[in-house]
């Protein structure tokens, strides 16, 4: 470049600054080595989980496992021709839809587009995380149904799923309802505004819901679908799983709402006197008592005072009191990033303080409120301690049909297996990490997405 | 030429003012509960609002008594000097003894065990985050130590009991029992690094832009500010972080349970099993223990140390990074 140039000019005068190397370099490699030393850790537990338990997880269409199934009483249906038609077909059908959404994705900036086409891709994009949740639940409640049919008498119980309906009566017509019909709805509803909620619409959702369905395919239905039992070949997760899923419904009913109501108190209500600054501290304090200390607070309040007994509703309450302050916390960072002229925007035309907070500065925060929501649930679906010190049992052989029920959750079963002295209850526990892990992984996924997604740039 | 706004002054403009303070006063302040424009629902949610936020401070009075109101039944019938005047621990044996001093071994053995593993991993890590990362690493690196934070402790204490046990049987030789403090406490150690790294971290690139550049003006090498001038700056955050994670370590449940032993001994070495505070809440919550039993009511004072133990590190940690901040400007 000619000399003419107003940056060349200065360059030409400043002399030129470089940092200094010396031990830098050295110094450089040390720290990621550090770093890489407990990435490798963290892999090696991964790699070691995933070789131990993949024997148990996966069918692998041994002899032993052929056997083992032949064995058990629950004899699973696996998918046949009617359910293969019913799901298989929509989901050919739906499949192209992704390729138009990479394709959508991809081009975006390029499309005039409507917010209904929007919209619809949106609801069609969740479709098959519905099917899946449906698939799974109705599977579930199938070997539930079977062993019902059983006790009263109907031999050739298959576990069809029209065949259970026309059985079921009463509570459990209502639960199989919910399981097959409900939720998958709600979660098509919740697909219905995905895609105009976010900025950006995100494939990797839907793409995480293929790789599930695709790996259920192939897991061994056996293992998710059993009962604990003396015998490794034949333990399985099923009390657990849907142990976790009453428990974590119920805690994020309870914990939510009074997370956020505080976060919304602290930020939005309060003066700053000593009564804010002793609720801001003694929350900070909260999030740092050892979780089995919840425990104990919840074995004396929740099961001996209030005669909860050890069940699912005194578990999740404990729990919930556990994640609150996470929750209070990310809430109200959620609250701060609004910015005040959007609230004095809002005073200014009249608005009361109510419907400020309602119309304006909750929307804003939402996103990032669930977030902490999902953050915090998946901090307790991890949680023990607490658990254990209320009592609840390791060896659950049925359903919890109510939340006065005993149950049990995925850690404490894999707490359980890792404690007994013979290898095939480590195989199996190694399995039941697998899965605990993927609960985890998709539900800090869903989380960071949501974080980048709905945040917004003042 | 543009007409211009009429300029008021004297008392016109005082009567203004005065009118408009009001209005803000009596009617749009939003700061003011009760003489804001607020509708009676709007009173409604701020009531209920408010009987949220103060459910927090009930759950800490809940604790605190439930814990005193049973440590008392517990002193009762034992004695203060039995509990922290002895070093034998036997709460499930006909001859109950009660010496905490045997659980608080475990629990600072592996601890500290856990600290040694973590202060050099998560000090490194957090100065290579603030310091050396270029932003895309940091973007990766960063939630990948938040993954490493949200793994399960029953999963830790997998990894402890059967891949790092083994381990340390084949380099100090099999007589090495299977459940030793050592496992249990590089896996603590491991738990702990995503603490002390972000808070660290966080400590560290609080320290302004100017302390750096001037040291680099003066000829420093990047370790030289990282090392002598980052980190001293943010010496008060480093050290809250630690604590934090000691104390954190100190209230580690499942891993060590799995992979520490039961064995609640004063004096023993890092090779053999041991019991922490907390793993002896699990062990006698597993049991069914009657609640009348003196086994249940040492539940809670074990808990009642534990939490004055980890609550005091929380305070300290607090006071350290407020007393001893670096303040710039």
């Amino acid at each position: 470049m000619s000399a003419a140039t107003p940056s060349a000019q200065l360059t030409a005068f400043a002399p030129r600054i470089r940092i200094r190397r010396g031990f830098s370099v050295g110094f450089m490699v040390v720290a990621l080595l550090a770093i890489t030393v407990s990435m490798l850790m963290l892999g090696a537990l991964i790699v070691e989980i995933a070789v131990d338990g993949a024997a148990r997880l996966f069918t692998d269409g041994s002899p032993t496992s052929q056997e083992v199934r032949g064995r058990i009483s629950i004899d699973l249906p696996t998918p046949d021709g009617m359910s293969w038609l019913a799901w298989g077909l929509p989901a050919a059908v739906l499949l192209p839809f992704f390729g138009l959404r990479v394709v959508r994705s991809v081009l975006s900036d390029h499309f005039a587009r409507s917010r209904w086409i929007e919209r619809a891709i949106g609801f069609l994009t969740t479709l098959p995380v519905a099917i899946f949740v449906h698939i799974l639940y109705v599977r579930f409640e199938s070997a539930y149904y079977i062993e019902y049919a059983k006790a009263i008498g109907v031999d050739d119980a298959s576990g069809n799923i029209f065949q259970l309906f026309g059985e079921a009566s009463g509570f459990q017509f209502v639960r199989l309802i919910t399981a097959g019909v409900i939720l998958p709805l709600g979660l098509l509803a919740a697909g219905w505004f995905w895609s105009h909620r976010l900025r950006r619409p995100s494939l990797l959702l839907p793409g995480v819901a293929v790789v599930a369905w695709i790996v259920y395919l192939f897991l061994d239905p056996l293992f998710l679908s059993s009962y604990p039992s003396r015998v490794p070949a034949q333990a399985g997760l099923f009390s657990a799983i849907t142990g976790t899923l009453y428990m974590m419904v119920i805690t994020a009913a309870v914990a939510f709402p009074l997370g956020v109501g505080a976060a919304i108190y602290l930020e939005e209500y309060a003066r700053r006197n000593w009564f804010s600054r002793m609720i801001q501290v003694n929350i900070s304090n909260l999030a740092g008592v050892p979780s089995i200390i919840y425990g104990l607070l919840g074995l004396q309040v929740f099961v001996r005072v209030l005669e909860f007994e050890r069940s699912v509703l005194a578990g999740a309450c404990t729990m919930a009191l556990l994640v609150m302050p996470i929750i209070v916390v990310s809430a109200q960072e959620a609250l701060r990033t609004v910015p005040p002229s959007m609230r004095e925007a809002a005073y200014a035309v009249g608005a009361t303080r109510w419907q400020v907070i309602r119309f304006h500065v909750l929307p804003y925060a939402f996103g990032g409120m669930l977030t902490g929501n999902i953050l915090a649930m998946s901090r307790a679906i991890g949680e023990t301690a607490p658990l254990i010190a209320i009592g609840a049992l390791t060896f659950i052989a049925f359903l919890a049909d109510s939340p006065t029920d005993d149950f049990t959750v995925m850690p404490i079963q894999i707490f359980n297996w890792v404690q007994k002295p013979q290898s095939g209850f480590h195989e199996i526990a190694a399995s039941g990490i697998i899965v605990l892990m993927l609960v985890l992984l998709v539900m800090n996924a869903t989380a960071i997405i949501m974080r980048q997604r709905t945040r917004t740039d003042w | 030429m543009a007409a211009q706004a009429p300029r008021m002054d004297g008392p016109e403009r005082d009567t203004v003012r005065s009118l408009l303070a009001e209005l803000w006063r009596d009617r749009l302040q939003p700061s003011r509960p009760g003489s804001g424009r607020e509708t009676p629902v709007g009173r409604l949610v701020h009531g209920v609002l408010f009987v949220t936020a103060t459910l927090s401070a009930f759950v800490t009075i809940g604790i605190v008594l439930v814990l005193i109101f049973e440590t008392v039944e517990f002193f009762r019938q034992v004695p203060l000097i039995d509990f922290f005047g002895s070093t034998k621990w036997s709460a499930l044996f006909a001859e109950k003894q009660f010496g905490v001093w045997a659980l608080v071994w475990g629990t600072g053995m592996i601890a500290l065990i856990g600290l040694a593993v973590a202060i050099p991993l998560g000090l490194m890590a957090a100065v290579f985050l603030s310091e050396y990362a270029p932003p895309r690493v940091r973007a990766v690196v960063k939630p990948m130590l938040e993954v490493l934070a949200g793994v399960p402790t029953v999963v830790f204490g997998y990894f402890a009991l059967l891949s790092i046990s083994p381990v340390i049987r084949d380099i100090f030789g099999q007589d090495v029992g299977i459940y030793n403090a050592l496992s249990a406490g590089i896996v603590v150690g491991l738990m702990i690094v995503p603490i002390i790294a972000s808070l660290s971290e966080d400590a560290m690139r609080a320290v302004p832009r100017s302390l750096r550049e001037g040291a680099y003006a003066l000829g420093s090498t990047r370790m030289e500010v990282s090392l002598r001038v980052v980190l001293p700056a943010a010496f008060s955050g480093v050290v809250a972080s630690i604590i934090l994670a000691f104390s954190r370590a100190v209230g580690e449940t499942m891993a060590v349970t799995i992979a520490g032993g039961g064995n609640p001994q004063f004096g023993v070495g890092p090779l053999e099993a041991v019991q922490t505070m907390t793993a002896m809440i699990v062990q006698l919550s597993l049991g069914d223990t009657p609640t009348t039993s003196i086994e249940f009511k040492v539940l809670f004072a074990v808990a009642m140390t534990l939490f004055v133990l980890t609550l005091g590190m929380n305070i300290v940690a607090q006071w350290v990074s407020q007393r001893f901040r670096e303040e710039y400007e």
